[in-house]
């Protein structure tokens, strides 16, 4: 389109234009200022008129980024896979190994996957089991735990009783035993 | 009866002084130059981001991954959510998908077809976030409202003596505020929710990010015997971000606060080795740069990777353009064009 064709719209319909953004923002800044205080009375209250046009744009962050504490300690899945035929196992855990590279976005991915799953274990045992039994045909169940590690307390650290990352005070927790023909179907 | 005169002629002074200050605000900024800047930093950041995300494209989002549509109701909401990968379900279609999408950035960064990018961008990016929650990261959801203010930014590089107002400087004026406004509510709620942390009380927080061995890149033990340098750092965070969504509104204290902000999100870009994510807050602070210096960043980017700043308008992108020569006069409304930031 050639700018010096455009014509200037008429004064009317600016107006309209201003009174009707002017409506949608303040609807908007509500909703974007409520919805991270969105379990409150009043976030339940009017939920079914914010609910659609939210969840529709995804507008739903809470913004708690290491808040209220400063992120979740180090989270893993841990899978034991069982082999239909002789019964052997094979263990691994979900992220897997720290990253090498620099450039750590497929890592974080990863944790960000592995604290979705730990929010529930139905979450957990949908997701895992389905992939895992997928990815490896000849495994006829899979054993799931949640596991979490604790950070040390730099008391601690500072006199030598622990170290970062020394993976000695954990929760581990079992999630699930569940059969491949069942998870897959 | 004079008083009520009196009250009502009060009243009717201070509507039309907050409708017009209403107005000046949304919809007569011109905050064109640091929205260029900020959607090209941002749509490259992204561009970046999903493509190293398309090494795990279908472990993602395919149904030989970790969420298969068969499960997706067991583990997500999906009231009113809709993804174009849950009507077009194939590897081949998430391939395109995704193709379209790093397409579309590309498009965002270079400046070409701005507003049909856009809303693909936005689209596209709407449709992978709703396939699978569980792969949605702080950078996604940041992205989520930039990309939806850039549907309706204005990306027009205007001149000083563009006064007058069209429906689509005015939809600009208003993307360039609320993303203003965004960036102050991100920080507001980060910092509010972190009041509610012991940690952040105690001054430990940053140790606790620091000791934690699945996200700190290095080994920071030698911190421990020095605790000031992880309890004032807390503080420091804690203050900036509780403040920030008033202090950058003043003039005289924007650019230290923007510098401190630059370095806190890069100390924690690297410590924690999220650069992406500490990119995009950094990217950001382009909105309140004042409209000379991101004009000077749009050229110098301009000449530096040689975008095509002034390919022809068919190609979204126009030349500079003075309004006023193009067009008829609209009148007095649109006359007031201050300086956006």
């Amino acid at each position: 389109m050639d700018f010096a064709d455009r014509k200037t719209p008429p004064r009317l319909m600016v107006e309209g234009v201003k009174a009707a953004l002017s409506v949608w923002i303040i609807y908007h800044l509500f909703i974007v200022l409520l919805v991270p205080n969105g379990q409150g009375f009043l976030g339940r209250k009017i939920s079914p008129w914010v609910e659609p046009y939210v969840n529709f744009f995804e507008f739903t962050n809470v913004w708690s980024f290491f808040a209220p504490e400063p992120g979740p300690p180090p989270v893993y899945i841990e899978y034991e896979l069982i082999h239909r035929h002789d019964g052997s196992s094979q263990f691994g855990k979900w992220p897997s190994v720290r990253s090498p590279y620099s450039l750590r976005e497929r890592q974080n991915r990863k944790i960000a996957a592995a604290e979705f799953m730990m929010s529930s274990e139905l979450r957990a045992e949908k997701m895992m089991t389905h992939y895992l039994c997928k990815q490896n045909p000849t495994v006829g169940s899979i054993r799931l735990w949640r596991v979490m590690y604790s950070i040390p307390e730099f008391r601690d650290v500072a006199e030598g009783k622990r170290s970062i990352g020394d993976e000695v005070q954990m929760e581990r927790k079992l999630v699930s035993h569940s059969f491949c023909e069942e998870a897959v179907l | 009866m004079r008083n009520l005169a009196d009250f009502v002629e009060i009243v009717k002074t201070l509507s039309h002084r907050f409708v017009e200050a209403w107005n000046r605000f949304w919809f007569e900024t011109n905050g064109n130059e640091q929205m260029r800047l900020f959607r090209r930093a941002l749509a490259s950041l992204l561009f970046l981001s999903y493509l190293i995300r398309s090494f795990d494209l279908e472990l993602y989002y395919s149904d030989l991954g970790v969420a298969p549509l068969s499960i997706l109701p067991d583990i997500a909401d999906l009231n009113f959510r809709y993804s174009l990968l849950t009507f077009f379900p194939g590897v081949k279609a998430l391939w395109v998908m995704n193709g379209i999408f790093l397409v579309s950035l590309i498009f965002l960064t270079l400046g070409l077809m701005t507003r049909f990018s856009a809303i693909l961008a936005f689209v596209l990016h709407l449709s992978f976030l709703h396939r699978n929650p569980g792969s949605v990261y702080g950078a996604d959801t940041v992205a989520v409202f930039f990309l939806a203010y850039f549907c309706l930014a204005d990306f027009r590089q205007l001149q000083k003596s563009d006064t007058q107002q069209d429906i689509r400087s005015i939809l600009g004026s208003v993307a360039y505020r609320l993303s203003q406004i965004q960036l102050c509510i991100i920080y507001t709620y980060a910092g509010l929710h972190k009041l509610k942390g012991v940690h952040w009380w105690n001054g430990e927080a940053v140790w606790a990010v620091l000791a934690n061995s699945q996200m700190a890149r290095w080994d920071f033990s030698w911190i421990s015997h020095y605790p000031l340098l992880f309890i004032l750092p807390t503080y420091l965070t804690l203050i900036f971000e509780v403040y920030f969504p008033v202090l950058v509104w003043v003039p005289a204290l924007r650019k230290p606060l923007l510098f401190y902000g630059v370095l806190l999100h890069i100390g924690i870009g690297l410590a924690m080795n999220i650069p992406i994510f500490a990119s995009l807050m950094v990217f950001s602070y382009a909105l309140f740069l004042d409209e000379a210096t991101a004009g000077k960043w749009n050229a110098w980017l301009e000449r530096v990777l040689i975008l095509p700043s002034r390919l022809a308008p068919s190609f979204g992108n126009p030349p500079k353009i003075d309004i006023q020569k193009e067009r008829g006069v609209y009148g007095e409304a649109g006359s007031h064009w201050n300086s956006g930031g």
